[in-house]
């Protein structure tokens, strides 16, 4: 039986985050029983796919997933576990860390969460007022070492290059996070999305900081053994986020929920996205209609393509091996010429097994894809 | 019909003095097009002539009106009214016995208006004034009166005063032409005698001729033989313009009117030409046209290299019906396959290009506008050479010369000094100034051909506030201190970006260029020195930082759409760009250089 990946999106928040442009909702805690009653209806609108795959991988996201109580949390949980083939390793819940109690821990660890993601972004807590978050170093700290009582692997997350950030403050928020020794850590660069408030008030960093930032934090990761396995994620070497890894690998998932996005490989491999609009979700599937509102089929050609960008963003990259088993065909035939190119700009390096981005890949991720694809 | 019944007339008029509108209402009110049909620039059928406000392309009109209860036939053609289209205008003229000047009441005459009574004159034509916007509060009638009596020598004792936008005083402009402007002369029964004043392509009836019969008759069945051509054809029909084309029986001597005779090839049907019977006809052809020589040349790319064939084809549809535009083929290192192109003026390129964008949907990469510069070698031959890239090593070169033009500027005298500081600067010789009316002066200078296509008249109207206006005229060549400034991109020379110019300016070209291209070419994965140069020595440096971070989108929660639309704009930008040794240089950067500061 063929894995699949389960997303559920988790539109709730107290207050959007400044640089924020998720689909979430604030103040509208009261629809949260009929959301989870949605998801769950959701899910058995894919009772084929579900039953023809195996879960073995689960991923709350938001929104802040933990905004829901422990009781609406294990409703949804035990939901989904009703309508589907459950066999999770690997179980990821999103929190905020002002919203993460013993309660709400216990609830995780009861319902088989294995894995916690916190964003504390920065350690500063000035900072962390200027861009809208409700939580303190302290508040952190605290929520982290609740949650370590309960969940074995915790992620942390970070931004680098926010408002008035040095290299140095960044750094010693990687120093604190290192200290309290999480199995994984994710590190972004901040993007300033259209539309957002701190997108009109902020223009970012100097460029030369914002990567002297980047490559700093890889160092300074690695050296406390994290090390950098996607772009911007690291792991104590055997648990990165197997879920994640998923769509950067070409893996299954299903996607549940407001702006959930899933990617099936049945006959001809599709991609499609559900609406934004909570209520309009509820209502189609209310309904008994499948809330999507684009799909996009997949030509051979467009598979490899998105290989070829996905797999980029991982440290081991590509395996030439992995891409002929997979679409029947030379890696090094079909991308000759731009092979040369990227290694000539020193995007690239050889690996063993292939090809990897080398640091410049990494910082000109999109240049370096833009060549890659460029005859495709 | 009866020659004295009969008036061929234009209507010539600074640009925005109301051209276009008075033609509207002459056709209103003489019922030629009826209500429905009728819309505002009737006669300025292309988009770009629609949308700009301006005429481009000659039309013409048949209408009839009734005066003291005779019936007359008015026949007009419309003209355009810039300074890149004069040959256009003369050819008009040349089918006309009189012109209505337009003069707006609240600018008075600008520099075109002179330049067009000139050629009016020039072609014996009895000309009307007519003052126009009356209506408007800023309207000086009397003093722009005098103006046209001391400028022009011009009796404006009759002239209807008038709004066409108001329509006030349209029956007495009828009544004036009727009185005023002289019928043709000529015999319906000696051989036929008729002037190609234009030419048109159809799919079906071939090339058509725009005539202005002078002697004779012709219908269809006729053998007629066009002159220059020598060939023969049989008519196949003849008709009039409502504006829109319609058959009639016949044409005869004095009247305005079209001929199809199942010509394949534009080019027969020579705008100039004359036509008569195809046996015992005239000996002796009209005068013709001055043949149209081309001041401004670029070259023409398509911005996607496979795109050159539908470039080489729109081309050669525009030329069908534009005998001034000139186009060979070129080839450029950093361009590839295009075409070297001749225009009447800048607007005539500009209006070229937005042509072709529009009519034929081709993204085109143009090159800094040239003129053509004389050469002559130390083995004392002389090359004509309009774009930079084929001039010959300096060792080589003797000297060279540059076209002159004499220009003429109309300012309120308020602005002297800055127009006098801008001709200065742009190399102008002066040679008089006089008044035409106590705030207004008229300036002569003799320019370089190659500073005007520049940016002086951007700089002109931004200095006088929009109050100056400017008309040339080509006036030869001179011997000038000329250099050809070349353009470095990462060591590399780009072909398309060299121009010639001046030395006293090359320095300051060469800086301002350098930095445009700095701004509009953007970073790369490694740094780009910008180098002006000349004859391989730098004068001027900028550099484009190499690219430290380009990231796209995230790409979390498996939602991927988001970065594959950025990734195929990416692409599509990327077709934009051509590549020039190892840098990426976007389309427009080719034209930027020729932008004002």
């Amino acid at each position: 039986m063929e894995t699949l990946g389960l997303y559920v999106h988790i539109p709730f928040c107290r207050r959007k985050c400044a640089y924020c442009d998720f689909v979430s909702y604030p103040g509208r805690d009261a629809q949260m029983d009929d959301y989870i009653d949605a998801v769950i209806s959701e899910a058995r609108l894919y009772a084929d796919t579900l039953g023809s795959h195996s879960v073995d991988t689960v991923f709350i996201g938001g929104g802040t997933p933990s905004l829901l109580s422990p009781k609406q949390f294990e409703r949804m949980a035990e939901g989904l576990k009703s309508c589907c083939n459950w066999n999770v390793s690997e179980f990821t819940v999103e929190a905020n860390p002002e919203t993460l109690d013993a309660d709400k821990a216990a609830a995780y660890a009861a319902s088989g969460v294995t894995r916690l993601s916190l964003g504390l972004q920065t350690h500063d807590n000035a900072i962390l007022q200027r861009i809208g978050r409700r939580h303190s170093w302290d508040t952190f700290l605290r929520a982290y070492e609740t949650a370590v009582k309960h969940i074995p692997d915790i992620n942390v997350d970070t931004i680098f290059g926010l408002p008035g950030q040095t290299l140095d403050e960044y750094l010693e928020t990687l120093r604190r996070i290192t200290a309290l020794k999480p199995a994984h850590v994710s590190s972004y660069a901040l993007k300033l999305e259209e539309g957002t408030p701190l997108a009109g008030q902020f223009s970012g960093v100097d460029e030369d900081l914002d990567r002297e930032m980047y490559h700093a934090g890889i160092e300074l990761l690695e050296s406390a053994g994290l090390l950098q396995y996607e772009t911007s994620n690291f792991a104590v070497p055997g648990r990165e986020c197997r879920h994640n890894l998923k769509y950067w690998t070409g893996g299954e998932y299903l996607g549940l929920g407001v702006a959930a996005h899933s990617y099936l490989r049945g006959d001809l491999p599709v991609r499609f996205g559900n609406t934004r609009d909570m209520d309009e979700y509820i209502r189609m599937v209310k309904d008994g209609r499948r809330p999507v509102v684009q799909q996009e089929a997949l030509t051979p050609d467009d598979e490899r393509a998105e290989y070829v960008m996905l797999r980029m963003r991982l440290k081991q990259g590509i395996a030439f091996a992995d891409y002929a088993a997979r679409f029947g065909r030379s890696f090094e035939d079909d991308f000759a010429d731009a092979l040369r190119g990227c290694e000539k700009a020193g995007l690239i390096e050889r690996t063993a097994q292939g090809i990897a981005p080398a640091t410049k890949g990494f910082d000109l991720q999109n240049a370096l894809i833009g060549m890659l694809l460029e005859r495709l | 019909m009866d020659l004295e019944r009969i008036r061929n007339f234009c209507i010539i008029a600074h640009i925005d003095h109301g051209k276009s509108t008075l033609a509207d209402r002459l056709i209103e009110a003489t019922h030629t097009v009826s209500e429905r049909d009728m819309h505002a620039q009737l006669l300025d059928t292309m988009e770009l002539e629609q949308e700009r406000g301006i005429t481009i392309k000659s039309q013409a009109v048949r209408m009839f009106h009734t005066e003291n209860g005779v019936e007359y036939m008015l026949n007009l053609i419309d003209t355009p009214g810039h300074v890149d289209f004069t040959y256009e205008v003369s050819r008009s003229m040349a089918a006309c016995e009189g012109a209505i000047l337009v003069v707006d009441a609240t600018q008075g005459i600008e520099a075109q208006t002179l330049a067009n009574v000139y050629l009016a004159m020039d072609n014996g034509l009895e000309l009307l004034p007519v003052i126009n916007k009356i209506d408007l509060p800023s309207a000086r009638i009397d003093e722009v009166c005098k103006e046209i009596e001391d400028v022009l020598g011009l009796d404006t004792s009759y002239a209807p005063r008038i709004s066409a936008k108001e329509g006030i005083g349209i029956d007495e402009v009828l009544a004036a032409v009727i009185k005023y402007l002289p019928p043709p002369k000529g015999s319906p029964d000696a051989p036929l005698k008729a002037l190609i004043f234009d030419s048109f392509y159809d799919n079906y009836k071939g090339a058509i001729s725009y005539v202005r019969l002078m002697d004779g008759r012709v219908k269809p069945g006729d053998e007629i033989l066009f002159m220059a051509a020598g060939k023969r054809f049989e008519v196949t029909e003849v008709g009039v313009f409502l504006p829109s084309l319609m058959p009639t029986e016949s044409l005869s001597a004095g009247e305005v009117g079209y001929i199809a005779a199942s010509v394949k090839n534009v080019s027969d049907t020579r705008v100039g030409d004359t036509i008569t019977n195809g046996r015992g006809g005239v000996a002796e052809p009209l005068p013709g046209y001055k043949h149209v020589t081309s001041m401004v040349f670029c070259g023409i790319y398509p911005a996607d290299g496979a795109d050159y064939e539908d470039l080489r084809d729109a081309l050669a549809k525009l030329a069908l019906n534009d005998a001034s535009l000139l186009y060979e083929p070129e080839t450029s290192a950093a361009l590839g396959f295009g075409f070297r192109c001749g225009f009447l003026g800048l607007l005539h390129m500009e209006i070229i290009q937005e042509r072709l964008e529009r009519e034929f949907d081709l993204n085109l990469v143009t090159t800094a506008p040239s003129v053509s510069y004389h050469v002559i070698t130390t083995t004392g031959e002389m090359l004509v050479i309009d774009n930079p890239t084929n001039l010959p090593h300096p060792s080589t070169i003797d000297y060279m010369e540059e076209p002159i033009v004499d220009a003429t500027i109309m300012t309120p005298d308020e602005y002297v000094g800055a127009v006098m500081e801008i001709c200065q600067d742009k190399r102008g010789v002066f040679k008089n100034m006089e008044y035409i009316e106590e705030t207004r002066v008229m300036i002569h200078y003799e320019m370089p051909l190659n500073e005007i296509i520049y940016d002086f008249f951007d700089i002109l109207k931004s200095r006088t506030r929009g109050y100056a206006s400017l008309d040339y005229e080509m006036k030869g060549y001179k011997r000038s201190d000329l250099v050809r400034l070349d353009i470095l991109l990462n060591g590399e020379m780009c072909d398309a970006l060299s121009i010639i110019v001046h030395k006293d300016k090359a320095y300051a070209r060469g800086r301002s260029i350098a930095e445009k291209l700095k701004e509009v070419i953007p970073r790369q994965l490694f740094e780009i020195p910008i180098q002006a140069a000349i004859g391989g020595k730098i004068i001027a440096r900028e550099t484009v930082k190499a690219l430290r971070k380009d990231v796209l989108a995230k790409c979390y929660g498996g939602d991927i759409t988001r970065k594959k639309k950025l990734l195929e704009k990416q692409k599509e930008g990327k077709k934009r760009m051509r590549q020039v040794g190892s840098v990426e240089v976007p389309s427009e950067a080719f034209m930027s250089v020729l932008k004002m500061d």
